[in-house]
């Protein structure tokens, strides 16, 4: 997952925003993928509220006059594995192979 | 009780995660070749709605996305920034299209209010555990659209029986043709058959959130086509 991504993730359970996350292993994307060449837009922040990689939001950057280019690499780092947490029910969601799991754990039990 | 899959989805969602190497070939072949014009049906509403309202780079959620098929349609017809949610890893990792991946449920979407502009679920909505709650979370994390393709019942009692029929006795012959021995796995849409609510009651569950600008049966309502649009609160 892109740290983009966490931009628009809430708590599956309670939808808290924004999620807590902590990267443990990273790669970057070449510039040439056509999902960054489609992103890529050199006069506006990626994220749209909430920056994680910065770990502010994007209203007090732009209160700031920080420029754009500062949250450029939430679309070219992909996070392999890492985790996001809610910081309002406690609830952890592990981050593996690149791809979130944000499935709530109790339906681990019943559901699915 | 509600209505969807409850806790028949466990042994739904396990047979679902070993097709993966023949779900599309068995889908096609089910269908007889028309899986796919039913999801570009949809696809392509979706997308003239989102070209109408002239967003740059729309936001849409594939939710149910196996392997991204209705993203892959969309995203031929207008460029956008899809996000695929699934429940199995299994599809997910075998993604046929570039974009971000979720493993989340439908009942409990993993997303903040209003932050797509479209959802688009295909052959997916069927497998709700919930499908009020489903339809409530479609309606929170997307600020307009919703278009959905799915396996339905008609209220018709006389095409019900059709559609049993059908799923009873041709799924499981077809299956064996495409699936191997993992034909087993497809007689599990018969439980999605038993839980589901008939077309009409899903047309309600969804006016509940949505204005429907179209709902289509066919094949004596064993598969139904949304298209709407979130009622402004
Ligand atoms: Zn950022
Ligand atoms: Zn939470």
């Amino acid at each position: 997952m892109r740290y983009k991504l966490v931009d628009i993730l809430a708590c599956p359970q309670c939808k808290s925003f924004p999620l807590v996350l902590n990267s443990k292993k990273e790669e970057r994307f070449p510039g040439s993928s056509e999902f960054i060449k489609k992103r890529h837009n050199k006069n506006s922040f990626e994220c749209s509220i909430f920056c994680s990689l910065k770990n502010k939001s994007i209203k007090a950057m732009k209160s700031q006059h920080v420029g754009t280019e500062i949250c450029r690499d939430c679309i070219y780092i992909n996070i392999i594995s890492g985790s996001l947490s809610c910081t309002r029910c406690k609830a952890e969601y592990v981050v593996e192979d690149s791809i979130p799991r944000m499935i709530p754990k109790r339906f681990f039990k019943t559901h699915i | 009780m509600a209505e969807g899959l409850g806790r028949n989805a466990k042994h739904v969602y396990s047979a679902y995660r070993k097709m993966v190497k023949s779900y599309e070939k068995t889908n096609q072949l089910m269908t007889f070749f028309m899986v796919n014009a039913w999801r570009k049906f949809v696809t392509h509403k979706i997308a003239e709605n989102l070209a109408k309202d002239r967003i740059k780079l729309p936001r849409v959620l594939d939710a149910g996305a196996g392997p991204g098929f209705m993203a892959d349609l969309l995203n031929k017809e207008i460029s956008s920034d899809i996000v695929l949610m699934d429940y199995s890893i299994e599809m997910l990792e075998n993604s046929v299209i570039d974009c971000d991946k979720v493993q989340g449920l439908f009942e409990a979407m993993p997303f903040r209010d209003n932050v797509f502009d479209a959802t688009i679920a295909g052959f997916a909505f069927h497998a709700s555990i919930d499908m009020n709650k489903s339809a409530s979370e479609f309606a929170r994390v997307s600020k307009s659209y919703v278009g959905v393709v799915s396996i339905g019942k008609s209220s018709n009692k006389l095409y019900m029986q059709l559609g049993k029929l059908y799923i009873d006795h041709m799924i499981p012959l077809i299956a064996r043709l495409s699936a191997g021995k993992n034909y087993v796995e497809f007689k599990k849409i018969k439980s999605i058959y038993m839980h589901i609510p008939d077309n009409a009651r899903l047309y309600e569950i969804f006016k509940k959130y949505y204005n429907i600008d179209t709902f289509k049966e066919m094949v004596f309502g064993t598969i139904y086509q949304i298209i709407a649009k979130k009622k402004i609160k």
